[in-house]
């Protein structure tokens, strides 16, 4: 039968040609969109992972992330290798914010307002700065240097010396006075001076100098004051660890919900530190929106190909039959059988759908088996369905028709 | 074998209306003998032919081929191994060879390669077509030699019933004299039951019964 099938190939090339060029095109165009789904997906993978999605240390309505002087045990909880079941794993760039306010500046600008020296990691954490960006560095600097330990510090551009030229070395001494409860008994405060190089300016809140974490905590050492800090925030490095974020938070933090139920270990962490560790992923839910369309809209000309390629079927294998209808019911005439028909018929055009997906695939040079299979599976039962209608008509009808 | 018609009738279900083509129609086709059938177009005698030739059952009466009714053959067997039909226009396999059309019946019954193109062979020579038609393609041949080639093949089917629809409804003079011959061959000495629908009075008269028709029915 595959002999026969052959000759007929060479004898009338015509019509399995254009079988095998119809599933060509339309396996070609099958594989273009599921390798754009399959990029698109990719994307759409890469991105929910990729996206930053930060952990914020918050109060327990999850309204506020500064001024909580979160005590050590938070940095802790996210960076200390001691700590089991720490954070540090799942983060990079923990960014923390202390502040500490100055007592005195040598500065000859006109000191209207008190003045705070804000430690950072880095300018991330504060919103506020990185919105503006309106910092200016000077030679040799940038923000890097927040995240190290030089006393370097970012004036507000209202504190610049008058008649200062940018680039020109400057420095900026300030003196720190603290007078905890011991002052009370032994008449003492703590004092400590430090001396920082100006490394540029910023046109934020003018009460605000900025300086690396390490310059506050420091100072704080010598002050003598609690190791605590203002804000602390990271930013996941994968975001498929979500939930196992979010398990290892709900054992440490409590739940930023008030009303919510406490478990009575989570009560005493709420009664004396009531912090919650909010995820804050807004930009990986509008990132994932719109891969989301993407990837709908790929699906949706998927389906669409599929559909067109079912009714082409159909509609190429009843012109098919159609035209090969006298042969059909000769062959019936002489005593083959309609199963014989049928599956001789089959045959033919699964060689010239196998030929035309292997030949699409190829053209394309990618092949997605599953898609191509289910394409020529779905093709095939078109193919069938119009044989097999052709075939339960009336062979004697058939034949008047046909005089 | 032979072929009874027992009160045939046979109607067509249009999208409309129902046409009668064949109304109570009975006869006894003997062994060895060419009927011919006769009437105008639309008289139901080739509607009569094909449920002979088991393309269909009638809606009332029955066919007996051999005795067995023909609801109770197999049809595909029927028309493989029994009954044998040639029209008018040959219906030949357009992308087969002469040799492979004549062979077609033959492969159906899975007969042997070899054996098969012997007997396809010989049947050539039976109709007179010399061997260098054996590769050609039905279209490159003459209406009288694509009919020789339709009646090589029923011979090559080896049915003791054969019904020829017009079969020299497309031919000359000559060719249709040399298929007649053929078929009056068939009939008297190979003892097959010869039945040729035509118009053709020429053909009729040398069958050894007249049958004629009009609207579904015989008549006188």
């Amino acid at each position: 039968m595959i002999l026969s099938i052959i000759k007929r190939f060479f004898r009338a090339p015509l019509q399995a040609l254009a079988v095998v060029v119809l599933a060509a095109v339309l396996s070609a165009s099958l594989c273009g969109l599921h390798a754009a789904n399959e990029d698109a997906r990719a994307r759409y993978e890469l991105t929910c992972q990729t996206v930053p999605v930060t952990l914020r240390v918050t109060n327990l309505s999850g309204t506020r992330t500064d001024g909580l002087e979160a005590p050590t045990w938070v940095l802790r909880v996210f960076n200390s290798k001691n700590v089991k079941n720490s954070l540090k794993e799942y983060v990079k760039d923990l960014q923390i914010k202390d502040l500490l306010p100055i007592n005195e500046i040598q500065l000859q600008a006109n000191l209207e307002k008190e003045l705070t020296l804000v430690g950072l990691t880095g300018l991330e954490i504060s919103g506020e700065l990185a919105q503006e960006s309106l910092v200016t560095w000077f030679a040799g600097y940038d923000e890097s240097v927040l995240a190290g330990k030089e006393p370097v510090c970012l004036l507000p551009k209202s504190l610049l010396p008058e008649g200062y030229t940018p680039g020109e070395p400057l420095t900026v001494p300030i003196h720190f006075r603290y007078a905890d409860f011991n002052q009370a008994f032994h008449g003492t405060a703590s004092e400590y001076d430090v001396e920082l190089t100006v490394a540029g300016t910023h046109a934020g809140d003018s009460g605000m100098i900025y300086c690396p974490y390490e310059v506050v905590k420091k100072a704080k050492s010598y002050l003598g004051r609690p190791s605590e800090v203002d804000a602390v925030q990271a930013t996941l490095i994968d975001n498929s660890t979500q939930a196992e974020v979010r398990e290892i938070a709900n054992n440490w933090f409590a739940i930023p919900n008030p009303t919510g139920e406490q478990t009575p270990w989570r009560y005493t962490f709420y009664f004396y530190y009531p912090y919650a560790l909010v995820i804050d992923d807004a930009l990986l839910v509008s990132a994932e929106r719109t891969l989301k369309i993407s990837v709908l809209i790929n699906e949706l000309c998927a389906v669409l190909v599929f559909a067109l390629s079912a009714g082409a079927s159909f509609f190429v294998g009843f012109l098919m039959i159609r035209s090969r209808k006298r042969e059909i019911s000769l062959m019936r005439t002489l005593g083959t059988r309609t199963a014989s028909v049928f599956f001789r018929f089959a045959l033919e055009q699964l060689l010239c759908l196998g030929a035309g997906v292997a030949l699409g695939g190829w053209f394309f040079g990618y092949q997605p088996g599953d898609r191509l299979g289910a394409f020529a599976a779905v093709y095939f039962v078109g193919l069938c369905l119009a044989l097999v209608v052709f075939l339960r008509q009336n062979l004697l009808t058939t034949l008047k028709e046909d005089e | 074998m032979s072929i009874t018609l027992k009160n045939v009738s046979y109607s067509y279900r249009g999208k409309y209306q129902t046409v009668r083509a064949v109304a109570g129609v009975s006869y006894d086709f003997e062994p060895g003998r060419m009927y011919a059938i006769v009437g105008k177009s639309g008289s139901g005698k080739t509607t009569l032919m094909s449920l002979m030739a088991g393309l269909d059952l009638p809606t009332e009466g029955e066919i007996l081929v051999d005795g067995k009714s023909t609801a109770k053959w197999d049809r595909s067997l029927l028309r493989r191994d029994a009954v044998s039909v040639i029209y008018q226009n040959y219906n030949l396999f357009p992308l087969l060879t002469v040799a492979e059309n004549i062979r077609y019946p033959l492969t159906l019954k899975r007969v042997p390669g070899k054996q098969a193109r012997e007997v396809a062979r010989k049947m050539r020579e039976r109709v007179e077509l010399p061997q260098t038609y054996d590769n050609r393609l039905p279209a490159h041949l003459s209406g009288g030699e694509q009919q020789r080639v339709a009646i090589a093949r029923s011979l090559a089917q080896g049915c003791k019933i054969i019904l020829a629809d017009e079969p020299t409804g497309n031919l000359d003079t000559a060719n249709t004299a040399n298929i007649v011959s053929i078929l009056r061959s068939l009939a008297h000495e190979e003892g097959c039951t010869v039945i040729i629908v035509t118009h053709d009075m020429g053909v009729a008269e040398q069958a050894d019964v007249v049958l004629r028709m009009k609207d579904g029915t015989w008549t006188e």
